[in-house]
């Protein structure tokens, strides 16, 4: 079997995945949410970290918990949770960004008994003089705090090796990802999303072997004509089946700012320095941001512009979930900016199901847009 | 159910509320026309640091918020304003009518026409939207914008790290200003803000009494000069005074509003446009007694098992504050003995919810569930699946806060009517809902 169907198998099996990754080492599995926990010190003490994604169902759940009004990835998230599909949890993490994922986190953690949940500040402001030490800080307490749960001391040696693992594979990815580059890209963004996906919901050594063998396939592999190349941007987004919806209809999708992509593996290598913890935080702070993390200097808007140049971008979809604020923030200005460039734009507000009629409509009137700019 | 009827009295105090809040937005116009520092943003977390400043003023992120809120239309207009910008609906609504006053030109013009540009923006980030906001009205109005980070996590590092901000800060400011920051007015400011604090916490504490002194629309109002001047003089003497009425109006049994058949929690925000549903109750002679967003303000010892107790005066410690350093760690320290209402903080709001309608002596009450506010829903329904678990009747309606489009006065007034009635309430001759007598 080749490696990409292998991935893809996984990320449609990833409950079943994580039990029996459990059985094979009996091991503990923790849930975390949004892509500022440093899954590296989870892997060094022994746990698989797995990403929480939602279903993409109607709802009917939820609401006892959390309003109607949270966003689909939350209350898809959390329909998940009630329905038991997570039930082989024992850990919660959340590195706080959003209050919606906070929500789902300590209901989670109050209506399931679970074994341990704990959640820590990460800098808003990112870019200031003092982010980094008090990061650091909390890392060392979050380390602190697994290893009370566990009853075993992380090890420098061992954490060090889990570092150089993380760090191979987000540049095997990185490598996945500029092969977009080329005029014929020898793999899809959904089929990207589902690299990424994999990676964020099984053993990372595993997933580094599939990514290896998937580099090594992938030359030659052709995906159909496509009529526009296109970014994606936009809120918490693991909905495989809206960027193959969108590809469908001849949009390849080349590259991303989504935190189930490029956000999550971008910003280059840990450096193995000797305060590990800190080379640790100084990564996580000088990746891609979320809006919510892009403030005071805005570094979002230069790497997205660098990222349609490099991967030349004709057309920008910007996938809002429905009530997500801070990308709701940040949507005008982006998208000033992209007119600015003369990228043509659309706006899709996506939600736990999708209107498929009308959404065909829009990306259909958006290609023909596109293919009538570039000819 | 208490039947008892207690003598009531117009607050004495309330007067010189009114009169502080109308100096608040007139002193940023003065301060501009004499050249003096005006910033926009939401300090209050921090309003002790900005006192190093001076003279200075600060209309929020603009100065019509409550006059755009009395009127509908106005505020319609501001919101679609922000809508045809590009914003969704599904932005905190109190941040959209000052982003509307952005974008109609309003938020830096005074009532008689001049326009200020502030020297910059000045954000804690306990709340998420006001971070973005400040963003955006710094690239907005080409100012440069002062964020402080402020953990939700009261741990020596995020001490540490607020401290480290605010005194490079200060250098900042001085920069961007071209002023001297004053060291001899932090210390005093920070001094005032422990004790306002303070007293703030003391006067909420004997809303706890039957009968109480107030019910929540007065200290809806009462706790307004904390919002946005606590840190001044006459922010103290107006608690000082308030603080005597209170324990006078406790001594004497003087009540809120004359009966307290049952007493209500109302957690969440109310719609601003339509403050008078807090005294709804009235009708039925019950009032509503606690909010969690009033001990948003006020100095408090929170215990784990959710009880609020009066923190600390100053005094008593021990922390010295004889320079620019001490007071800044004095400030922090404050700012992390706050009631919880932060965005971050709700991981114990569904027992605190219980411990302080217990507390309170409460036997039912109101959840408003706000779309126009992210931060404050977290946790909401847990706190009310907590307070039902305890036996607490709890009755629920829809709103956004600032957004008048997201209502149905007849809806919830029918929807309210029909919870106190399901609690044996019926309503009483003579108690009749007044208009709200104060602003928002």
């Amino acid at each position: 079997m080749d490696a990409l169907t292998k991935l893809q198998n996984i990320v449609a099996n990833r409950h079943e995945y994580a039990q029996n990754w459990k059985r094979r080492n009996n091991g503990k599995v923790a849930g975390v949410f949004c892509i500022y926990v440093p899954e590296e010190i989870l892997h060094a003490l022994g746990i698989l970290s797995v990403r929480v994604f939602g279903s993409r169902e109607p709802d009917d759940v939820t609401e006892p918990y959390i309003t109607s009004w949270w966003c689909a990835h939350c209350r898809g998230s959390m329909a998940e949770v009630l329905k038991g599909k997570y039930s082989y949890i024992e850990g919660l993490v959340y590195a706080v960004s959003c209050p919606h994922i906070f929500q789902v986190y300590n209901s989670w953690a109050r209506q399931k008994g679970i074994e341990y949940a704990y959640d820590f500040s990460v800098p808003e402001n990112s870019c200031n003089n003092f982010a980094l030490d008090f990061l650091s800080a909390e890392f060392g307490d979050f380390a602190h705090s697994v290893e009370a749960w566990l009853g075993k001391k992380l090890d420098k040696e061992v954490f060090s090796q889990s570092v150089e693992l993380f760090n191979r594979n987000r540049q095997l990815l990185e490598e996945i990802y500029a092969l977009r580059k080329s005029d014929n890209p020898p793999i899809s963004g959904s089929e990207s999303m589902e690299v990424v996906m994999a990676g964020m919901s099984m053993d990372k050594a595993e997933h580094t072997q599939l990514l290896q063998q998937l580099l090594a396939e992938l030359p030659g592999r052709a995906v159909p004509h496509h009529r526009a190349r296109l970014m994606l941007l936009g809120s918490e987004n693991d909905d495989v089946g809206m960027v193959k919806f969108i590809e469908s209809y001849g949009g390849l999708v080349v590259t991303d700012d989504l935190c189930v992509g490029s956000r999550y593996f971008g910003g280059g290598p840990i450096a193995l320095d000797s305060d590990l913890l800190k080379a640790t935080a100084t990564r996580y702070l000088n990746r891609p941001h979320c809006p919510q993390k892009d403030i005071v200097e805005r570094r979002r808007i230069p790497r997205i512009l660098q990222q349609i140049q490099d991967y030349r971008v004709q057309g920008v979809i910007y996938l809002l979930e429905k009530f997500c604020e801070p990308h709701a923030y940040d949507l005008p200005t982006i998208k000033a900016e992209l007119d600015k460039k003369g990228i043509t734009f659309l706006i899709l507000e996506t939600d736990l199901t999708t209107p498929v009629g009308q959404f065909r409509t829009r990306v259909e009137a958006f290609m023909d847009l596109i293919e009538a700019k570039v000819s | 159910m208490n039947n008892t009827k207690y003598e009531t009295k117009p607050i004495e105090i309330w007067p010189k509320m009114k009169e502080l809040r109308r100096w608040h937005f007139k002193h940023t116009w003065e301060t501009a026309a004499k050249g003096g520092t005006v910033i926009m943003g939401m300090p209050e977390a921090l309003l002790g640091f900005l006192a190093g400043l001076g003279d200075y003023a600060y209309p929020s992120y603009g100065p019509y918020f409550t006059r755009m809120i009395k009127d509908v239309s106005a505020t319609i207009e501001c919101l679609e304003t922000v809508e045809a910008h590009g914003h969704t609906k599904d932005m905190c609504s109190v941040m959209r009518v000052y982003i509307g006053q952005l974008y109609m030109g309003l938020a830096t013009k005074s009532p008689q026409g001049s326009t200020i540009k502030p020297k910059f923006i000045f954000q804690v980030t306990n709340c998420h939207t006001m971070a973005q906001t400040g963003q955006l009205f710094s690239d907005y109005l080409g100012i440069p914008y002062l964020s402080i980070d402020l953990p939700y996590k009261s741990t020596p590092q995020a001490r540490k790290y607020v401290v480290n901000q605010l005194l490079e800060g200060i250098e900042w400011m001085e920069k961007v200003t071209g002023k001297k920051y004053d060291d001899e007015k932090l210390i005093e400011g920070v001094k005032t803000e422990w004790k306002v604090e303070w007293l703030w916490a003391a006067i909420q504490m004997q809303t706890q009494n039957i009968p109480s002194p107030y019910d929540l629309r007065n200290t809806w109002s009462l706790r307004m000069p904390l919002l946005s001047m606590r840190e001044r003089p006459e922010t103290l003497q107006y608690l000082e005074a308030l603080y005597d009425e209170t324990k006078w109006r406790v001594a004497n049994q003087i009540s809120a509003r004359g009966m307290e058949r049952m007493r209500l929690f109302f957690e969440g925000f109310p719609p601003y446009y339509y403050i008078q549903i807090l005294k709804q109750p009235e009708q039925y002679g019950c009032i509503y007694v606690i909010n969690e967003n009033n001990l948003g303000h006020g100095l408090w010892d929170i215990r784990p098992d959710g009880t609020y107790l009066v923190g600390q005066p100053l005094e008593k410690t021990g922390l010295p504050i004889r320079n620019r350093e001490e007071a800044i760690e004095a400030e922090v320290e404050l700012a992390f003995h706050r009631g919880r209402t932060s965005t971050w903080y709700s991981a114990p709001r569904h027992h605190e919810v219980v411990k302080r309608a217990k507390d309170w002596k409460c036997e039912a009450g109101v959840i408003a569930l706000d779309r126009g506010c992210h931060g404050y829903q977290v946790s909401i329904m847990e706190s009310k699946k907590a307070l039902q678990e305890a036996g607490f009747p709890v009755g629920t309606f829809e709103h956004s806060q600032s957004d008048p489009r997201e209502f149905s006065e007849a809806q919830t007034v029918d929807r309210m009517e029909s919870f106190f009635e399901s609690l044996g309430l019926e309503k009483l001759a003579g108690c009749g809902p007044e208009k709200a007598e104060a602003d928002e």
